[in-house]
Formats: structure tokens, C-alpha cells, sequence
């Protein structure tokens, strides 16, 4: 699926350079038609995720990086009360 | 003795099995540790391969320096099951290991791992973490290719 977490305990054996044309640091890091990478998150795990791929060799135009938008709506048992939640 | 955490996230049966071995008058042999995807060091020789920020107390030499790998029994594997009676756990690689004491160290574990992209709609979840919180933009149903309003 090409769609990883961040808590996955074996993101670095997904993340490692293997050699082999599939891996997935070698199709970001490929000449011809390199693949992309998005990572979305706000946390500091996401920011050293992307120095992580720099690193490895990953160029940056190949990286986006998509930041949630910081307002989210918390669900309550006070409802709308401003002072309560 | 077997511990049984993702070491990569939380560090406490690292530190558990630290002070263990820390005690001056008694020697604990065969200690296990199940670590899914290996220790950290294991993984990182140094600070620019880290992925993920440390986010515990140790730092990253202070790890190589414990040379857990070297003092206790790694496992590359995940517990399934477990049987009390029998005092046996089950791994994910079809087998069975035998415990005198098991210390579970799981930690919090992010239940949405598994449940990103539901495969037969090809939809993702709609909570990326595990709290309550709901982005005001979001709609339903995300799918790929679509806008956030």
C-alpha cells in the first residue's frame, strides 16, 4: 500500500537501503523517475523522520512534508461551554 | 524472564530489565526480550540514521552503551497469545517459548496501525491518531486524490 506509520516497529527495516531496485530509499533515491514521498504529522517524530530520509540521501525535492491544520474540534461531555473545556 | 515491549517507543522494559542487572547480589540469567523489529541499536549506528525522535530519558549512547544485545536475549518477534496455565507464550513466528515470569511492557500502542487503508475500500481511517480529536475540515469518507475543505 505504500502507506506507513510511524509507530510501525519495523519502520527502519522498511526504511533501510537494501540494494535491491524495489527498496523503498532506492525508488526515492533512483535517477529515472524517482518516486515521492509525503509525510503528513505535526510532531517532532515527523521532523526527524525527514532529516532521517535527507540523510539516507533522499533528496528534498522529493519530500512533502503536509502539516494538519492545528484548530481540531474536541469532542466533550460540556458541549460548546468555553469555560469547561 | 521474559519481557515482552516495543523498545523503539517506550523504554520501560529497558529500564526494568537495566535495573535488573544493576543489582550487585543477584545475578539474573536468561532474560528475554521481545523487541518487534529489533533494539534501536540494532537498527541506528548513529545520531543522522534515527528516523524517529528519542523521546524517553536515555539517549541514544547511553543505549549502546547498556549492550542490551549483548546481555540479555533479543527476539525479533511479536506475543500472540499467551498461556497462563502452561506458562507459555506463543510468538508470531509459530512458536512457543516457555517463562518462569513474563513482564509485559507494552506502553501505549497506536491501535490504527493496522486499520490505515481498509483494503477492500481502499479508504483511510478517519482518525490518524487514537484521541478524540477531530479536524473542523475534515469530512467523512477521505479518500485519496480529494480535497480537504
Amino acid at each position: 500500500m505504500g502507506v506507513y506509520s510511524i509507530d510501525d516497529p519495523y519502520l527502519y527495516a522498511h526504511f533501510r537501503p537494501t540494494g535491491r531496485k524495489e527498496g523503498n530509499i532506492e525508488l526515492l533515491k533512483r535517477k529515472k523517475k524517482p518516486q515521492n514521498c509525503v509525510v503528513y504529522g505535526r510532531t517532532l517524530n515527523t521532523i526527524a523522520f525527514i532529516n532521517g530520509l535527507l540523510n539516507k540521501g533522499v533528496e528534498g525535492n522529493r519530500i512533502s512534508y503536509v502539516i494538519p491544520p492545528r484548530s481540531y474540534t474536541k469532542k466533550s461531555k460540556f458541549g460548546k461551554n468555553p469555560i469547561l473545556n | 524472564m521474559i519481557f515482552d515491549g516495543d523498545s523503539k517507543k517506550n523504554f520501560l522494559g529497558i529500564s526494568f530489565i537495566e535495573s535488573l542487572l544493576t543489582i550487585k547480589d543477584v545475578k539474573f540469567t536468561y532474560i528475554t526480550l521481545l523487541a518487534p523489529g529489533g533494539l534501536l541499536t540494532m537498527n541506528v549506528q548513529d545520531y543522522p540514521d534515527l528516523l524517529k525522535a528519542i523521546s524517553t530519558n536515555y539517549t541514544f549512547q547511553e543505549i549502546k552503551n547498556l549492550m542490551l544485545d549483548a546481555r540479555v536475549n533479543v527476539l525479533d518477534t511479536k506475543m500472540v497469545s499467551l498461556d497462563k496455565k502452561g506458562k507459555r507464550i506463543g510468538l508470531d513466528k509459530n512458536v512457543t517459548l516457555p517463562y518462569d515470569l513474563l513482564i509485559c511492557t507494552v506502553g501505549l500502542i497506536d491501535t490504527q496501525l493496522q486499520n490505515m487503508v481498509d483494503p477492500q475500500t481502499r479508504q483511510i481511517s478517519p482518525l490518524i491518531s487514537t484521541g478524540v480529536y477531530q479536524s473542523s475540515n475534515y469530512e467523512g469518507n477521505f479518500k485519496f486524490g480529494t480535497k480537504h475543505k
